[in-house]
């Protein structure tokens, strides 16, 4: 039934662009994975000594002939790269179905599979297909260097509170261990943000915090209100709360991170 | 003792090494083809980001960085480095040799110069607060991935219970099945029902809910999350129980059957101890 809207097939050489334009187009709106190329991709997939031809399936649309949906399944019972167009529940489980079906035929003893959060279609068809949540690993993040990451916060991050700021700041971080700035120094003037390692002026305000703060506030796990509430991150002089949280808060990644299996390694 | 090994860059010379150093801790995984694709054939792969510990001539540990192209956030993209396969020997785990493989790429002049502002990587959340948080500075993503399991057959603990029956046999336990008689059934979420008959001529698996007409003494019933759970954790009686307790795990049977099963939990820390997809 479900399948009368739509055709499935196992990959054919040439569809690798037409799928790594699929997959970006999908995970847009996530940070925290490698931008698909066709290089990449083929690394990443099709050379994987657990994966064969036969066990990636594409779904098209038989209405418009276009790529809805892909699905990468290894041997050792990983589905390294799960993707479908939003809305598409059917599409999902079809996918899912032919993943099983597929691992169940060579002898698999599980599936894994990694979905975002919020894409309803993915994590509805592993609910219906009997998937239970996991917890294998997680996804953990540091930072080489605080200089070259707030610049390019501020690069691309909204600027427009920050626009009647003018401070000089620096951020001492206390246990910063000898492969990382233990000082990071900043001009803001008219929503401009200049960045400077170390301590290269008197600062107007002074913020001193430890590594995993900052690193969370800038990640975005950690508030600033709360870094600052909690006395993880202390300002001087302490009028200056509010323009440091707007600063903070200006610097901060905001977006969610999806990474698929593959990712992993 | 410690301090004699020499932390260096990877040269052509140790690939072997390296390769069978890592096979082997990750034993069975793609059928020892694991490195050549991960790394020899890996676009991204730069042997200047690749390190080994060596001590007297012999390959103790290794760490391996990638540089990926990263999306951070909405437009923002840049490089990141893939904090990869770290290893140390296990005769030689406890000396800090980790600890300094992953300090020496951290300070490396080589990494500098890549200009990547991140690092991450994969782990799970164990080993990560107890090694990696300390000694390399990592904290949890913003991560939004669902992780998601389902097992399709009992394949592995079938094997684990082939393993163990030869283990008793030949006396590596120290410990006998002569006195239990006991069989357990598994009706775990995401799950094939897995039947466990254990007596005096040791350990059956199978996967059905009854073995010929007889019934199983207990019915242990749960989520797979919880299962593995308990599993993963240092004190699995406590974990059990607990489980027990607050209901997340539902056990039925009588009093006296369970407490043989508690008794002889050993046979099943055993069974499930090994991979079990």
């Amino acid at each position: 039934m479900r399948l009368e809207k739509y055709e499935v097939r196992n990959f054919m050489k040439g569809d690798e662009e037409e799928i790594v334009k699929f997959s970006n187009a999908t995970y847009e709106r996530f940070g925290g994975y490698v931008p698909r190329t066709t290089e990449y991709w083929r690394w990443c997939c099709l050379k994987r000594p657990d994966v064969k031809e036969d066990g990636i399936f594409l779904i098209f649309s038989k209405e418009t002939g276009n790529l809805t949906g892909y699905i990468v399944v290894g041997s050792s019972g990983n589905i390294w790269e799960f993707c479908s167009k939003s809305g598409t529940e059917n599409v999902a489980k079809i996918l899912l179905e032919s993943a099983v079906k597929y691992l169940e035929e060579i002898g698999a003893s599980s599936v894994n599979v990694n979905v975002p959060y919020d894409d309803e279609a993915l994590n509805g068809a592993c609910k219906q297909l009997g998937f239970a949540k996991a917890n294998a690993h997680k996804m953990f993040v540091g930072v080489l260097s605080f200089k070259k990451l707030i610049s390019m916060l501020v690069a691309v991050g909204s600027m427009e509170s920050i626009r009647k700021i003018s401070e000089e700041i620096i951020i001492k971080v206390k246990d910063a261990p000898f492969w990382i700035e233990n000082a990071v120094s900043f001009e803001v003037h008219n929503g401009e943000v200049r960045v400077h390692d170390g301590l290269s002026f008197s600062p107007t305000i002074l913020v001193q915090t430890d590594l995993a703060t900052l690193t969370s506030v800038l990640f975005g796990t950690t508030s600033p209100h709360r870094a600052i509430l909690t006395r993880k991150v202390k300002v001087k002089p302490f009028w200056k709360i509010t323009t440091m949280i707007k600063l903070l808060l200006s610097m901060r990644v905001t977006y969610s991170w999806f990474w698929p299996l593959g990712d992993f390694g | 003792m410690k301090g004699k090994y020499l932390c260096r860059e990877l040269e052509e010379k140790d690939v072997e090494a390296v390769r069978n150093l890592l096979e082997s801790t990750f034993s069975g995984f793609l059928k020892g083809r694991y490195w050549d694709w991960k790394y020899k054939q890996n676009p991204h792969f730069d042997p200047s980001l690749a390190i080994v510990a060596e001590e007297n001539g012999e390959m103790i540990g290794c760490n391996h960085w990638l540089l990926r192209d990263f999306k951070i956030s909405g437009s923002l993209k840049d490089k990141a480095v893939l904090a990869a396969d770290i290893v140390v020997k296990p005769e030689y785990r406890g000396r800090g040799v980790g600890k300094d493989l992953m300090r020496f790429l951290r300070s490396s002049k080589v990494v500098k110069d890549k200009g990547a502002a991140i690092i991450y990587m994969f782990a799970d959340p164990d080993s990560a607060r107890h090694f990696h948080t300390p000694t390399g500075g990592y904290i949890p993503a913003p991560d939004k991935t669902v992780q998601y399991l389902k097992i399709l057959n009992w394949k592995k603990v079938k094997q684990t219970a082939d393993y163990l029956n030869d283990a008793i046999k030949s006396g590596e336990f120290n410990r006998k099945f002569s006195d239990v008689d006991l069989k357990v059934l598994f009706k775990i979420s995401s799950a094939p029902p897995l039947y466990v008959n254990i007596d005096g001529s040791g350990i059956k698996v199978d996967e059905k809910e009854t073995c010929g007409s007889t019934r199983a003494d207990i019915v242990i019933s749960g989520d797979l999350a919880i299962f593995e759970k308990i599993k993963m954790g240092k004190n699995r009686r406590r974990n059990l129980l607990k489980a027990l307790v607050i209901r997340k795990l539902r056990i039925g049977g009588r009093l006296m059957r369970f407490m043989d099963f508690y008794r002889n939990l050993w046979i099943f820390e055993e069974l499930f101890s090994r991979k079990m997809t």
